[in-house]
């Protein structure tokens, strides 16, 4: 009742909002923003190769170039970002009793990343995919969700390991 | 002076203590005690007006706050709080079901 009162006062005037505020929406977790981000650096590589072979470049080029840079970098700070979040805030005492090798996995992951963002190696991005496919598989095992793998229906088209919702 | 005052919270990282969606009564003077384990109204140059728990008070007079919640931003990124950034006390809480909680 008094809820419903404030709750139509609020209509009419407005109460100020204070925010509670989490990292990210409260439980709400999925490694599928890690997975898109590093098929993302392998496609910038794949163009930056491309680009890097054009024997003669234009100012045009040359632009390509940078912004193709910029986007893997940013890509890569959002690969560790995301990691650290599921890692840090989701993975408690249960999920790494069950999968001790999470915290070496994430070291590697973010060691890899910064190999990814310091190069331009289709090899270190490749490496980086199924690090980063192994921590969204334990993942995903970690929420009784089980997966499948797949080629993603989009340039580079590389395996990926998605959960199978319907399954579950 | 003494000021009374209604706030809506949205966000969970005060929970199970203030839940989303709940109203919160808070008052503020000049003489407010800085206590720690209470709830406070903060203006956070980031995050804008939160709610959060007082953890601690450091030795240089700086304010430490922490959210209920696991999910809750961490003491560390919300930062070391001013005292001038305190601008209420949290007094009770009313959730959804209309239930009051005096905190």
């Amino acid at each position: 009742m008094l809820h419903k009162i404030l709750h139509s006062i609020d209509k009419k005037f407005t109460f100020n909002v204070s925010k509670a505020h989490c990292d990210i929406p409260c439980k709400i977790y999925d490694p599928i923003e890690i997975q898109v981000a590093v098929l993302t650096i392998i496609r910038t590589t794949d163009l930056l190769v491309e680009l890097n072979g054009k024997e003669i470049k234009t100012p045009n080029d040359n632009a390509q170039f940078s912004r193709l840079v910029a986007q893997k970098e940013e890509h890569g700070i959002k690969v560790k970002e995301s990691v650290r979040v599921i890692w840090g805030d989701y993975f408690k005492a249960p999920q790494l009793e069950k999968f001790p090798e999470t915290h070496d996995l994430v070291h590697k992951i973010m060691l890899t990343t910064s190999k990814a963002k310091q190069n331009i190696d289709k090899d270190v991005s490749l490496e980086l995919l199924s690090l980063v496919n192994r921590f969204a598989e334990i993942f995903w095992d970690t929420k009784g969700v089980n997966i499948y793998k797949a080629k993603c229906p989009y340039p580079p088209a590389l395996e990926v390991v998605y959960p199978d919702l319907k399954e579950s | 002076m003494f000021k009374l005052g209604i706030d809506k919270i949205v966000g969970g990282s005060m929970s199970p203590t203030i839940k989303d969606g709940s109203f919160v009564i808070f008052f503020s003077s000049k003489k407010m005690k800085i206590t720690p384990n209470k709830v406070y109204r903060l203006s956070h140059p980031q995050f804008g007006s939160i709610i959060k728990r007082l953890s601690f008070e450091d030795a240089d007079g700086n304010f430490w706050f922490k959210g209920d919640s696991h999910d809750s931003t961490s003491l560390k990124k919300i930062g070391a709080i001013t005292k001038q950034q305190i601008n209420g006390r949290i007094w009770l809480t009313i959730d959804i079901k209309s239930c009051i909680t005096f905190l």
